[in-house]
């Protein structure tokens, strides 16, 4: 059971990680960008891609370089579909009903996966064993029969990273500043002389980003990719968003964070069958006493 | 310089469309072959099929704007308003849908009861989100509800459609009032992803518990084995085997759709809906008792979804969890949607043209096949862009401004 919650740790990161671009987008479109899921995957693929190319082209088998090249790499090709994505589809469709931008972002969603399996072929990407083994069979071990992989440290350790580098941002950087400004009221920030356009886009860059990382994350912590593989994590990484309160950036993280270890401990204590399962059911439960996620602000109704 | 502004724009979209495609369209990694990653020019050509497209598009667009502004064409528009062709269409559309279990081939007779089935789907949950405004994203469900109702009392207590048609309505619309119970506190997205996972609980219910629902074989299986179309006479006729036979049922079916929804449309409850989804608030001030009308619209609308489930599984003779996955909750809002929210020949012509376009594209063109969600997809984004009401939808603007001479 102790191994299991490991191992819902490690996801939660990962979730949290996806859930981030999830919430941010929220914030500031009240959208939900059903493709984030699509955008991960395509990370995750791009990176594996990424350390076969530098395989291939002769470049030494040192694993930090081709752990960044391919972090590198699928960051850049997820965050140029995020940017491309809201430039092309959503831009358009911003102050039209809700429902637009939702069927939108499925229309991308089956676009992206598609091409990625027309182009790739309806195998899983395996990602390269050099770029795995060390990671996966150091082990460090905690006790009994729970061991936590050095792959798995160093996923936590990136995702923490990353969350402290968001927080930051949006804390102290003037970019950081006008996204909060965008979120809070869009068109007030724009008046005050906000680059809209250029903070939304920034938005989707810094989402896709994230979710890019994940992406290669899951594709190493999993020995491989399938195009069809952004959904579920996608889907429950929304979950995650919304359990923390959407729009919510703390949230999102302990939202992805409670959600994998709830996924863990409901497999290590009730059965695996239902592993898909439990992340809605939180939800649920949630929701019935906290209608708006456990971070979210109550906002009072306005008539 | 003008003039070129638009094909420039192509141009920049050819080089974005390269550069964004390059990580995935051109590194190709055969591992199974053990050959090392290489670099092909795929994207470049998906650049340069980009911008011969888009310039396509332009030229094609520069045609019809010059053509509409011939006489005959502006001749065409005025006939096209007046109510005579419109009598003419409908009567067309009958003889067609009339003639056609005696004419099509079994495909295509397959497909149409397909289709019909899909377009009550579209129609019930056009109820929820087109006319009460609530955002429902496992609709599935209900319709998965439906389709195992009818099998397991098929199978297990050997009763026809007779019983298991309302029985399976009736257990849909328990469900809808279930799952609505909950939802009366949350708003917006918050309903849609509640709903969302309950449509995912049922699906993974569905494949997990074995012993009710034969888990990913679906009913019949070996251990509850029997067959669903005996137990599906209708008037005496004997049981429904082939797709010719299911056609009448469900155009039935749908056309009993139409009737209701369009009697609920019209009707206190319809304009009590319609309040519901412009402003709750406001239509609580004005004594509508919102709670009671949004579980009757879950429960309304997932009694559509049980009785399409059975003659789903009744046509399939075979009722299994992957025809009610996430996606199929996602293709029956896209009808709605495409189709245009809150209109009844909307959500018709969606599941005409999601259910049936993509089979019959892969008919007319074999070799499109790998290709064909991906076209789909991009079409879906296309239309939403130029055209956000959807097809035939404008509920909103109908109810903001009526036209001239439309009935009160």
């Amino acid at each position: 059971m102790w191994q299991q919650l490991v191992y819902g740790v490690v996801e939660g990161a990962m979730y949290a990680l996806i859930a981030l671009g999830y919430t941010m987008v929220y914030g500031i479109l009240g959208m939900i960008n059903f493709a984030h899921g699509e955008i991960f995957m395509v990370g995750g693929y791009a990176g594996v891609l990424a350390t076969g190319l530098l395989l291939a082209s002769g470049a030494p088998p040192f694993l930090p370089l081709l752990l960044a090249g391919g972090v590198l790499f699928a960051m850049v090709a997820s965050s140029a579909w995020g940017a491309t994505m809201e430039r092309v589809a959503y831009r358009p469709l911003r102050g039209s009903p809700v429902l637009c931008p939702l069927i939108v972002a499925i229309g991308s969603s089956f676009f992206l996966s598609n091409l990625v399996m027309v182009c790739q072929g309806n195998v899983r990407l395996r990602a390269p064993s050099v770029a795995r083994d060390w990671l996966v069979t150091t082990r460090l071990h905690l006790g009994g029969d729970v061991h936590v992989s050095a792959l798995e440290i160093a996923i936590l350790g990136a995702a923490a990273v990353m969350m402290a580098g968001l927080t930051l941002f949006i804390r102290s950087t003037r970019l950081g500043r006008a996204m909060r400004a965008t979120a809070q009221d869009r068109t007030m920030a724009g008046l005050m002389g906000v680059p809209i356009d250029r903070v939304i886009a920034a938005t989707f860059l810094i989402g896709s980003a994230l979710a890019a990382v994940a992406g290669f994350m899951w594709a190493l912590y999993n020995s491989a990719i399938l195009y069809t593989e952004g959904y579920l994590p996608g889907m429950k990484a929304f979950t995650a968003a919304v359990l923390g309160g959407i729009g919510n950036v703390p949230g999102a993280m302990v939202g992805g964070f409670l959600l994998g270890i709830v996924e863990g401990l409901g497999v290590g204590l009730v059965s695996s069958d239902y592993k898909h399962v439990y992340a809605f059911v939180t939800l649920l439960l949630v929701l019935l006493v906290l209608p708006r996620g456990i971070l979210g602000e109550r906002v009072a109704e306005k008539v | 310089m003008k003039g070129l502004r638009p094909a420039l724009n192509v141009l920049l979209l050819g080089v974005t469309a390269a550069a964004v495609t390059f990580p995935i369209a051109s590194i190709r990694w055969r591992q199974d072959r053990d050959m090392p990653a290489t670099i092909t020019a795929d994207a470049l050509r998906i650049g340069i099929a980009v911008c011969l497209v888009g310039w396509a598009a332009l030229g094609l667009g520069a045609l019809v704007r010059r053509l509409r502004r011939t006489e005959v064409a502006r001749a065409a528009a005025g006939l096209a308003t007046r109510p005579a062709p419109r009598i003419a269409f409908l009567g067309l559309l009958a003889v067609v849908l009339l003639a056609l279990p005696f004419v099509a081939s079994r495909q295509i007779a397959n497909l149409a009861v397909e289709t019909c089935i899909y377009a009550v789907l579209a129609l019930g949950l056009n109820v929820m989100v087109g006319y009460a405004g609530l955002l429902v994203l496992g609709y599935a469900a209900f319709f998965a509800i439906g389709a195992y109702t009818f099998a397991l009392l098929a199978l297990r207590l050997g009763l026809g459609l007779w019983v298991s048609l309302p029985a399976a309505g009736a257990v849909a619309m328990l469900a809808g009032l279930l799952i609505g119970l909950p939802s009366l506190r949350l708003r917006g997205d918050y309903l849609a992803i509640v709903t969302l996972g309950f449509g995912e609980v049922v699906y993974y219910f569905l494949r997990t518990e074995v012993a009710l629902t034969g888990g990913e074989f679906g009913l019949p299986n070996k251990d509850l084995p029997g067959d669903l179309q005996k137990h599906t006479s209708l008037f005496g006729s004997g049981p429904l085997l082939e797709p010719t036979q299911w056609y009448w049922p469900a155009l039935g079916l749908l056309l009993l759709a139409v009737f209701v929804i369009r009697r609920v449309e019209r009707s206190r409850v319809g304009r009590a809906l319609m309040a519901l989804r412009e402003d709750e608030t406001a239509a609580r001030c004005m004594g509508i008792d919102t709670m009671r009308l949004k579980l009757s619209a879950f429960a309304f609308a997932a009694m559509w979804a049980g009785f399409a489930g059975v003659l789903w599984a009744g046509k399939r003779n075979y009722a299994d969890p992957r025809s009610f996955d996430f996606m199929q909750s996602i293709m029956i809002l896209a009808m709605v949607v495409l189709g245009g929210l809150g209109s009844i020949p909307g959500a018709i012509l969606g599941a005409v043209l999601l259910h049936a376009g993509p089979s019959l594209l892969r008919n007319v063109f074999p070799g499109i096949q790998e290709y064909r969600l991906l076209i789909f997809g991009g079409l879906m984004v296309l239309l939403m862009v130029y055209r956000p009401q959807g097809l035939l939808g404008s509920a909103r603007l109908r109810l903001r401004a009526p036209p001239e001479g439309a009935p009160p």
